[in-house]
């Protein structure tokens, strides 16, 4: 881990991660990307909108016998409404997202295929599309926008940022995320959770709930 | 760790921009819409103003089963009801409506509570997708390893909203709805022109509904069954099979032990010749012979020489102890020839009877034959021989129950299927799209 000061206010500002390349102040939100010996600001994060979600910087879980914490969030918005993509730690040294739509929860990590991954044009829900090997169907195609983010991020983003996936299930409850955002796609695997299985502790309090 | 936002309130309130009511939005971030139930507004529940996205005419405002705001503990897990929704579809003519409450719980998401006549599903949005091993056509979808019937397709329109939901909802707003069933699950498909969404319900009791909302009187009362409304039978035809197994299995065991237990002793034979006329052969008297053991059967088997003939044997038993007698009469008759059907036979030159309840002594048996011709004949007494007669009787008996059940259970099924989209043979179908087999 590392910490630096803000550049922007001086508040204290962590690396959990060796992975992480950005971090949003806690305090001012200033974007800051890491260098070799300090950090540098590129502009600041918006505000998050307020969300009834339980999870929290620094919550911690368990996923197939690995303990992560939750190290950054991504707020995203599109037509059919708003998303959390959180970004967590794990112990083995992964980055992996614990992704949070519509209420439902599904942990994945970016995998390299040497296999050419289909299209953005080609999908459609209910569109069958096979990924190593496992028949996967797309659940949604979303164009979307980053609007908020916190914590520490993998990569370079701002608000405004524009994203496009689409989603998909397999028999299996295997989960898949496809990332045209980028000239080259990316993809995510995982499976959809139940959060109670992920064993979290750490969680936001709610007004009213628990 | 970084400051965290500060918790938000659990109700957000705003002002209905249609009509002025007051509004709640209990899911911030997750609701997309918020529906005013007395005005009809739809209005963006993320953007701070919270702007009319969508308005329809409120013809007749429906109250929710249960109140929006309600909290209640189904499965474990606690629910606040947050949005409810009158959907109908229109089948062969007649309108089915079904009312969906929207629950929700910050860590749980979300899950819906669907009632159409008295019966009860919640369902959440499926984890894996469905395959179909038997291509999309096919009548049974397969989900996490189990197999799934379909049970009706249709297509549904809203037709009130109220509340908030996580994706638009709007008044008049269709999708294609396709049920499979393995009861007490329920696997759905909903098909709109922007998604298709697989949805897993399982089957919950209008009491237990109430119990968990602590809803006051009773649940409204169950009409039919529900498509997937577990079967009373189910669980035991198991053991109906088992029971019918071991009551059968103890009924031949008896009958085994008394074939075991019987003496079958040949306590007769002897062998006459009748000859009309002749008054000597008219009537015969058998040595005496005796009867031994508890009362038991005797069997009395006649064997003659009879060809294209008939004999009458008039035939008494006579107890030399007691005088008692008992006089019974066999016909035997034999005929054969050949016509335009080929070879034919009546009769057989034979008879066989059992004289019930004979009890030990010493006895006789008088034989008086009677027929047109001359006739040799052999007569055989067996005492207590077993008869399977009482082991077909038992049996009988002893299905009857099974039967019964497994009726019930077919009937139960049947009406289950009436209302699908594959009634059932014999059953009668409430839509009148068939009439053909009614009872």
């Amino acid at each position: 881990m590392r910490e630096v000061a803000c550049p922007s206010c001086g508040a204290p500002v962590k690396f959990v991660s060796a992975q992480s390349l950005l971090a949003v102040c806690g305090y001012c939100r200033a974007t800051l990307i890491r260098r070799d010996l300090d950090v540098e600001q590129i502009g600041t994060m918006a505000a998050l909108l307020e969300d009834v979600t339980p999870l929290q910087l620094g919550a911690e879980g368990v996923w197939h016998g690995t303990h992560f914490a939750i190290a950054g969030r991504l707020q995203v918005k599109w037509e059919g409404g708003r998303w959390n993509e959180w970004y967590c730690v794990f112990d083995d040294g992964r980055g992996g997202w614990l992704g949070e739509a519509d209420g439902e929860f599904s942990v994945s990590f970016e995998v390299t295929t040497s296999a050419p991954l289909p299209a953005w044009e080609s999908l459609a829900p209910g569109t069958g599309v096979t990924l190593g090997g496992v028949a996967y169907q797309v659940t949604d195609r979303r164009e979307a926008e980053v609007i908020a983010g916190e914590g520490e991020l993998p990569f370079r983003v701002d608000a405004g940022y524009k994203t496009t996936t689409a989603d998909l299930r397999s028999a299996t409850a295997s989960f898949a995320t496809l990332d045209y955002s980028e000239a080259a796609p990316r993809l995510y695997v995982g499976e959809v959770v139940e959060l109670a299985a992920l064993r979290l502790r750490g969680l936001r309090e709610l007004d009213g709930w628990r | 760790m970084a400051v965290n936002p500060p918790t938000p309130p659990a109700v957000a309130t705003l002002t209905c921009a249609g009509c002025g009511a007051p509004l709640s939005i209990r899911a911030p971030g997750r609701s997309v819409v918020v529906a005013c139930g007395g005005c009809g507004a739809v209005l963006d529940a993320q953007s701070a103003d919270h702007q009319v996205i969508a308005r329809y005419e409120a013809r007749q405002t429906v109250a929710p089963r249960i109140p929006l705001g309600t909290r209640g503990t189904l499965q474990g897990q606690t629910w606040e009801v947050i949005g409810y929704l009158a959907r109908r579809s229109k089948v062969s003519g007649v309108t089915y409506t079904w009312f969906e409450h929207l629950l929700h719980n910050p860590t749980g998401g979300f899950r819906w509570l669907v009632e159409y006549a008295g019966h009860w599903t919640l369902s959440q949005t499926a984890s894996a997708v469905p395959s179909a091993p038997g291509g999309l056509a096919a009548l049974e979808v397969e989900y996490r390893g189990e197999r799934y019937r379909h049970f009706q397709s249709a297509k549904a329109e809203v037709s009130y909203v109220v509340g908030e939901f996580p994706s638009q909802v709007r008044v008049g707003e269709q999708a294609d709805v396709a049920d499979y069933v393995d009861p007490p699950r329920i696997l759905s498909r909903e098909t709109s022109p922007e998604a298709s969404t697989w949805s897993i319900g399982e089957y919950v009791d209008g009491d237990t509904v109430w119990k968990a909302f602590r809803l006051p009187g009773a649940p409204p009362e169950r009409t039919g069954v529900g498509a997937a409304q577990p079967s009373p039978y189910r669980g035991h035809s198991r053991t109906m099979r088992l029971l019918l197994a071991a009551f059968v299995g103890a009924a031949v065991l008896i009958q085994l032990v008394f074939s075991v237990l019987a003496q079958q002793r040949l306590v007769l034979d002897a062998a006459w010749q009748y000859h009309p006329g002749v008054p000597t052969t008219a009537s015969v008297e058998s040595e005496p012979f005796t009867l031994t053991g508890r009362p038991s059967n005797l069997m009395v088997e006649i064997s003659t020489t009879l060809s294209q003939n008939w004999v009458y044997f008039t035939l008494t038993l006579v107890n030399e102890e007691t005088g008692a007698a008992r006089t019974f009469g066999r016909e035997v008759q034999y005929y054969f020839g050949r016509d335009g059907d080929g070879a034919w036979t009546e009769g057989v030159p034979w008879d066989r009877a059992y004289l019930p309840s004979v009890p030990a002594g010493r006895y006789v048996l008088l034989v008086e034959p009677e027929s047109p011709r001359p006739v040799n004949y052999r007569v055989r007494l067996t005492r207590d021989v077993p008869r399977t007669l009482w082991l077909w009787l038992a049996v009988g008996l002893l299905v009857v129950p099974p039967l019964f059940f497994w009726w019930r259970q077919w009937r139960f099924e049947q009406r289950r299927w009436e209302e699908s989209d594959h009634p059932m043979a014999g059953s009668s179908t409430s839509s009148g799209a068939s009439a053909d087999d009614d009872d």
